[in-house]
């Protein structure tokens, strides 16, 4: 796509700009966030600012701290101090990371993460009784209301496991399945709770032609379907190149450049780092 | 064709009796322990009897260590806090006020919960192994402290007798503690708590504390606040195992701390164990079964030499020893597996 020549040996300018949308008021976003793990500095000094229904990728070599930074937003990790994040404009920087999922922000594991003695369904099904569930009471004595909370919960996450084809797996351990399905139902679990924003770490990691295909579909579906804002992190440029509005390259914990997909790549700082490194 | 099982409505899916033969299986079953003490008198009553109020304490322990996954090694401590509880209730009233036996025992199983909670929170910070020490260490101070008569203005007394006349509430209902009575009242609460286990089971919250026993870190992350829920499952399981410490004393008759020691919180293991962790069916089969098995063993060793009834402990180490090693789920999953083979039989696959 970059027209003039110069863009392919001088670093491009534009793609140096701080965050497009200001991070206070995106929908999520951090500002002046750098997390360090004793003497390795993770990330460092980044400012984010996601619009919504966005679709943004962020990509980098190995240890660039990518799920660091994911792990930031959704507080699982709190950043260094004098670092913010914000989900829906709030300040969420002391907000625990559950309440943060309950306030509409959704993730997948790069590693899984799944409950491993539950079938498929139960997979799902837990966290779906985290939207909606009984009173103590109800739950105890499964009647009334309790029950009729749970049918519709039941419903919902068919729901969800009909659209992700999870449907025929859906009385599977999760041990025997293979690596494609398990992605998907870590997919569906994050869907249950109806998220406004979609954190996914590498869901394409480790997955076959056939099956990263399946998955990029349902994650194009489900974006534009129901204009969910899409953070997605991916090892492999090619694969997001196409499909995200926004690029973000992180290297050594900074981000080095961000804008157009098409632009990025074309950066030869960036194919720097990815050549040097892939 | 549609094969396998093969549901008509959500209610259906849900429900404790999904099937015909279980259904069957209840309606023709369920009378039984009704209808047993017209044929079982005596010590074998009372031994079922037992069996029910000790089954009501493994299944709290079910629901803390089954469900939610954490070592709780203080059995001992949180039925003896059920106990004199509700001994010191019924003597003296609560506020000066008789509320009868079963109030008295369900304020004992509060006490108990509000024990458990308190040693439950710093499994915020800590993992497994640190909870099972420090709730060994409660089960230390708790035979330490209801055995130091100093703390009589607490406890009310090492050694309490309770009386047998009790209003069942307040002063209505009067019982007198017969074996008729005990066999009753304990069976209703057992299938009350059993009951209550299998909901919670198959209700959100039981998914949600196996999730957090399978992973925690994930759990909190997809929006389940954790602590809250360990504390939950401390309290439930702490309460469930109160109110079976204060039927335990009522049913004794006479409360000491040498009924609520460290063995009894691994007799109860071993019970759990050998029904199969997180089964509620598993843990009533598991006391059952373990119980009949000890009352045998001990007439046995009687027999033998006077002193020989020492050798229990080993019994309940070669169980555990036994089970973990055949089959770690527990008989209800091995009496499944058979299940299978027998339907399959003669094929192999
Ligand atoms: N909990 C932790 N404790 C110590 N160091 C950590 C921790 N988490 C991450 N790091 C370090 O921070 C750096 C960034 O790691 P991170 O996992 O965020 O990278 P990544 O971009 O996700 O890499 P990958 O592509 O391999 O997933 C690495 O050097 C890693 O070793
Ligand atoms: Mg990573």
């Amino acid at each position: 796509m970059s027209s003039d020549t110069t863009s392919t040996t001088e670093p491009n300018p534009a793609l140096r700009d701080g965050p497009k949308v200001p991070p206070e008021q995106s929908v999520l976003g951090c500002k002046d966030v750098t997390k360090t793990f004793g003497a390795v500095t993770a990330v460092d000094d980044v400012s984010v600012g996601i619009d919504e229904g966005e679709w943004i990728s962020i990509v980098g070599p190995n240890g660039a701290g990518k799920t660091t930074l994911l792990n930031i937003l959704n507080g699982f990790y709190d950043p260094d101090p004098g670092g913010q994040v914000y989900l829906n404009g709030e300040d969420v920087t002391s907000l625990k990371s559950f309440k943060r999922a309950r306030r509409g922000l959704g993730r997948t594991f790069q590693g899984l993460e799944l409950f491993e003695s539950e079938d498929v369904l139960e997979n799902v099904m837990t966290v779906r009784a985290v939207k909606d569930h009984p009173n103590l009471l109800e739950a105890l004595a499964f009647y009334g209301p309790g029950r009729k909370t749970e049918a519709q919960n039941m419903q919902r996450v068919e729901e969800v496991l009909d659209y992700l084809e999870l449907w025929e797996y859906r009385h599977s351990e999760i041990a025997g399945l293979p690596l494609g399905i398990r992605r998907r139902v870590d997919l569906a679990r994050s869907l249950v709770l109806e998220p406004d924003v979609l954190l996914l770490d590498e869901a394409m990691s480790g997955l076959t032609f056939d099956e990263k295909y399946d998955m990029i579909r349902f994650i194009t579906d489900l974006h534009e379907q129901e204009n969910l804002t899409l953070v997605m992190i991916e090892h492999d440029l090619e694969v997001v190149t196409d499909v995200s509005d926004r690029m973000l390259v992180l290297q050594k914990g900074g981000i080095i450049a961000r804008g157009p997909p098409g632009d990025v790549v074309e950066d030869p700082e960036v194919r720097r780092v990815y050549t040097g490194v892939d | 064709m549609p094969c396998g099982e093969y549901f008509t409505s959500y209610g259906s899916r849900m429900g404790l009796f999904r099937w015909r033969t279980q259904r069957i299986a209840l309606v023709l079953g369920l009378p039984i322990p009704f209808l047993a003490p017209l044929a079982v008198q005596g010590g074998l009553l009372s031994t079922i009897t037992q069996i029910y109020i000790f089954a009501i304490a493994v299944l709290g322990l079910n629901v803390i260590l089954g469900y939610a996954g954490e070592i709780v090694l203080a059995q001992g401590a949180f039925m003896a806090i059920g106990a004199y509880a509700t001994s010191q209730i019924l003597a003296d009233g609560l506020f000066g006020v008789q509320i009868g036996l079963l109030p008295a025992i369900m304020v004992g199983g509060v006490f108990a919960a509000f024990v458990a909670i308190m040693f439950g929170i710093p499994s915020f910070r800590v993992k497994g192994f640190y909870i099972a020490i420090s709730t060994l260490a409660l089960q230390f101070i708790s035979e330490w402290f209801f055995n130091n008569g100093q703390l009589e203005w607490i406890h009310g007394g090492t050694q309490q007798t309770i009386p047998f006349e009790v209003g069942l509430v307040g002063q209505w209902f009067t019982i007198t503690g017969t074996d008729m009575e005990l066999y009753f009242i304990s069976l209703v609460l057992m299938l009350l708590f059993a009951l209550i286990s299998l909901n919670l089971s198959r209700s959100g919250m039981g998914k949600v504390f196996r999730a957090i026993h399978d992973n925690d870190l994930a759990a909190g992350v997809l929006g389940i606040n954790v602590f809250r829920n360990k504390l939950l499952a401390f309290a439930i399981g702490g309460f469930m195992i109160g109110v079976s410490g204060g039927l335990f004393g009522y049913y004794i008759g006479f409360i000491s701390p040498d009924y609520f020691t460290l063995d009894l919180t691994l007799q109860h293991y071993v019970m759990l164990l050998f029904g199969g962790l997180g089964r509620v069916w598993g843990a009533l089969l598991g006391v059952g079964i373990v119980t009949i098995i000890q009352e045998f063993l001990r007439g046995f060793l009687q027999s033998v030499a006077a002193n020989a009834t020492s050798l229990e402990p080993v019994f309940f180490g070669v169980i555990i020893i036994v089970v973990l090693a055949v089959e770690p789920k527990g008989v209800l999953a091995a009496l499944g597996q058979l299940k299978d083979y027998l339907r399959k039989w003669p094929f192999a696959y």
